[in-house]
């Protein structure tokens, strides 16, 4: 049965291909997010799926549909690193995005609470031009589950949508406080444990009988090995510094999410090189506290902004890099908080966040300059395909 | 509905009346498997089994007469029998935990069940009963026939399967009880890390006696399918995730959302088994049993209909029915009640056709099955007539 699903899915992705289209932007600002920085009058060339060409005064090959671009914007399709869509659905079934029968759930995976169906993914996340999303458990027990970063096209199975699976360990330090920190690091201590013990096993020529394998405590060694990143709920200044101090301690290749009190602590977050999915811009609690993007990133933090949705909020990631320009953050900079920055921090940047040949095909296209609130998404392209259009069918083939 | 005792007693006599003797019925159309037909036909049935089916009309020794004789209806997947109508009396899911793969259907199997006599009574001759969706891993199903004298002699196999599920119902049993699973997630990781557990346990050099590792060691040997309870398209792309990782043999129960997926079912070859709408415990949307039997009809994936775990309500035929309504060709929902769950289940030797040699499970009825005024006037199980309508046309 094994091949035959193994075949089943193999066929999927190359239909997936065979549908992805070509297309040239031609003559818009295109912001690149790579060295080559923005491009006036540029062109953007996308071919099966993936970007072929950036620069400008591109030529169409035949066949190939252009998008006249004079006037318009377009930079590399968004990133969300922290997003709960398609685990509480638009109608029915209640919400599988938080266990709440146990605080440990090392052995639990978000992939197998995603649903493409009905999760407002076309509303919610395509329509403001985001179209990656890091799926986390919610933040409602210390260990959450392994996340997974996946495209925002829905397709007949989560599987298919997938970028990165597993990526990360979700926990959550406000589950934590008190008493919760010495639990944590006993747990930590159990999967260094159930490493070292599954090592000896291996090293030894897999002789005697095999540890138990265990998904909770695999998860947990995964995390101290860092085959797992960590990525953590942390709002205040005090869960942050426990966080820092758990890398410390256990060696975890950690990101801060939400990251509110970040300005506060600034110098230690930056000493530690650890990234910030700092969020939701919109439930930032105090005022002042909309400044972290912006201090962090000068400070030399690798920053990314997140919407923390599971609804249509989704898609209004671009607002929050306005807002976080407002307080301060440099704008360009803003912009790479939704694209590149967390490209690398989830370490998808061979394939996302930027616009240049060999990577995906995922583009937003919007009317007037990212960093403007009046400015729309007029199209959302994923791996080629045109997946939200704003008013007017393009003019294919002009 | 027609009191309980009454038909229990109806049951009896039927069997003490039948035992060696020879019943002939003589049929407008006999429906001898999906596509092939014999009109008129005279049955004969002996000791138990259909001894010759032929075309003509039966003269002077005829007992019994229909319009339309089909073979016994198979419920490839209910809970009849362990779950009755009234919950003092329902055994389909235990609650002291959500993985139970020790479990058997046989050791709370009831002949007495009203919910196997309405099974009976809508011309079902053969069921796989089991535990129900509401634990992970409910338990071992086994195949019994829908009327005998005691659950020995109804017993066809057990076990036939171990019974997973990854609905909502999974994940709400043990809600509220500080314990998992509450979400899909959870109850995935249960069922995948019984399955470690089981792999373990079959690979040890001197195991101790688990009577649920064994079951599940069947399950990693293929020497019994897992029947997988996943209605909406998300559990279905899980069931085929988790088969995959641990290259299990499995059947997809409920697909009410199977249209999206139908495609994926295809190249996966994992047969199908339709279970009623159940828009309570479903789905998020507006797709129906109906939907699914018709994309996969069309993506010609081999597909059965059940009751499922579904107390009361639709009965295997009215599935049926409402998929012919809506452009089911006959022939295949025939399939879908007979010959397909036959096979599924491993008795297509015994049962699914009206041929010599085979089992006499056979349903009388007084027009075409699938128009909605035709109504099951006899049932004959295993040769005897195990209900009839106070008056057989």
């Amino acid at each position: 049965m094994m091949r035959t699903a193994a075949a089943a899915l193999v066929l999927a992705l190359t239909a997936a291909t065979a549908s992805a289209q070509d297309l040239l932007v031609r003559g818009a600002t295109v912001y690149t997010m790579t060295d080559a920085g923005v491009l006036e009058g540029g062109d953007v060339l996308v071919r099966d799926g993936r970007i072929a060409q950036v620069g400008t005064d591109l030529s169409a090959p035949a066949g190939v549909p252009v998008l006249e671009g004079s006037g318009w914007f377009v930079m590399p399709g968004l990133i969300d690193c922290h997003s709960h869509m398609t685990t509480q659905l638009e109608r029915g079934g209640g919400s599988d995005r938080h266990e709440r029968g146990q605080r440990v759930n090392t052995g639990l995976r978000i992939l197998d609470s995603v649903n493409p169906r009905y999760g407002w993914l076309e509303s919610g996340a395509l329509a403001g031009g985001v179209t990656a999303l890091h799926v986390m458990p919610g933040s409602n027990a210390a260990f959450g589950g392994r996340t997974v970063l996946i495209k925002a096209v829905p397709k007949s199975t989560a599987d298919e949508m997938v970028v990165k699976h597993p990526l990360g360990m979700k926990m959550s330090m406000a589950a934590t406080r008190g008493t919760g920190t010495s639990e944590m690091r006993e747990w930590f201590t159990k999967g260094q444990e159930y490493a070292a013990r599954r090592a000896r096993w291996e090293e030894g020529g897999r002789e005697g009988e095999e540890p138990r394998r265990d998904l909770q405590l695999e998860g947990l060694a995964d995390q101290v090995s860092q085959a797992l990143q960590t990525h953590t709920h942390a709002q205040t200044a005090i869960e942050m510094q426990y966080a820092l101090r758990m890398k410390r301690e256990f060696g975890l290749d950690l990101v801060l999410h939400h990251a509110f009190d970040g300005w506060k602590i600034a110098d230690d977050i930056a000493a530690a090189d650890v990234p910030v999915c700092y969020g939701p811009i919109v439930h930032s609690f105090a005022d002042e506290n909309l400044r972290t993007p912006g201090v962090l990133s000068k400070k030399g933090v690798k920053v990314s902004l997140n919407m923390d949705s599971a609804s249509d909020f989704q898609k209004h990631l671009l607002h929050a890099v306005q807002i976080a320009v407002r307080y301060g953050m440099e704008p360009m900079e803003g912009l790479r908080s939704v694209t590149i920055n967390p490209a690398e921090m989830l370490g998808v940047s061979d394939r996302l966040g930027a616009l240049a040949a060999g990577r995906d095909g995922d583009l937003v296209i919007l009317d007037g300059d990212p960093l403007s609130t009046f400015s729309n998404v007029l199209y959302t392209v994923v791996d080629g395909r045109v997946v939200f259009e704003r008013g007017a069918a393009m003019d294919a083939g002009r | 509905m027609r009191p309980l005792r009454g038909a229990l007693a109806g049951l009896a006599l039927a069997a003490s009346a039948a035992t060696g003797q020879t019943v002939t019925i003589a049929a407008e159309r006999a429906l001898v498997a999906p596509g092939r037909e014999v009109a008129p036909a005279v049955i004969e049935v002996r000791d138990g089994r259909i001894a010759s089916v032929r075309e003509g009309s039966a003269e002077g020794v005829a007992v019994l007469h229909a319009a339309v004789v089909a073979a016994g209806f198979i419920d490839a997947r209910t809970t009849a029998g362990l779950s009755g109508l009234i919950d003092a009396y329902d055994d389909t899911d235990d609650r002291g935990g959500p993985v139970r793969p020790e479990l058997r259907a046989e050791d709370g199997f009831d002949l007495a069940d009203p919910l196997l006599a309405q099974a009976l009574r809508s011309g079902v001759a053969v069921v796989q009963s089991g535990p129900g969706d509401a634990n992970s891993i409910g338990g071992q199903a086994a195949i019994f026939l829908t009327s005998a004298p005691t659950v020995a002699a109804a017993t066809v196999r057990a076990p036939s399967a171990v019974i997973v599920s990854l609905t909502e119902d999974a994940k709400t049993t043990y809600a509220g009880r500080d314990r998992l699973p509450t979400t899909r997630m959870a109850n995935v990781a249960l069922i995948r890390q019984a399955l470690i557990d089981a792999q373990r346990h079959a690979a040890a050099s001197s195991p101790s006696p688990d009577a649920g590792h064994e079951a599940l060691g069947r399950v990693l040997a293929d020497s019994l399918p897992a029947w997988v309870a996943a209605r909406r398209s998300d559990e279905i792309a899980t069931a085929l995730r988790v088969a995959e990782e641990f290259d299990l043999d499995i059947v997809i129960t409920g697909a009410t959302e199977a249209a999206p997926v139908a495609e994926l079912l295809a190249a996966s070859g994992v047969p199908v088994v339709v279970e009623p709408t159940d828009v309570a415990r479903a789905a998020t949307g507006e797709l129906t049993a109906t939907d699914a039997a018709l994309a996969l009809h069309a993506q010609r994936v081999p597909f059965s209909f059940a009751n499922g775990d579904v107390r009361a309500g639709a009965t295997l035929l009215d599935v049926a029915r409402d998929a012919v309504r809506r452009g089911l060709p006959a022939d295949a929902a025939l399939a879908a009640i007979t010959t397909s769950p036959a096979s599924l289940l491993g008795i297509e030797a015994e049962a699914g056709t009206i041929e010599a040699g085979r089992a006499a499970h056979l349903v009388l009825l007084d027009g075409d099955p699938f128009d909605a005024r035709t109504t099951v006037r006899a049932v004959l199980v295993g040769g005897r007539v195990a209900w009839r309508a106070e008056q057989v046309r």
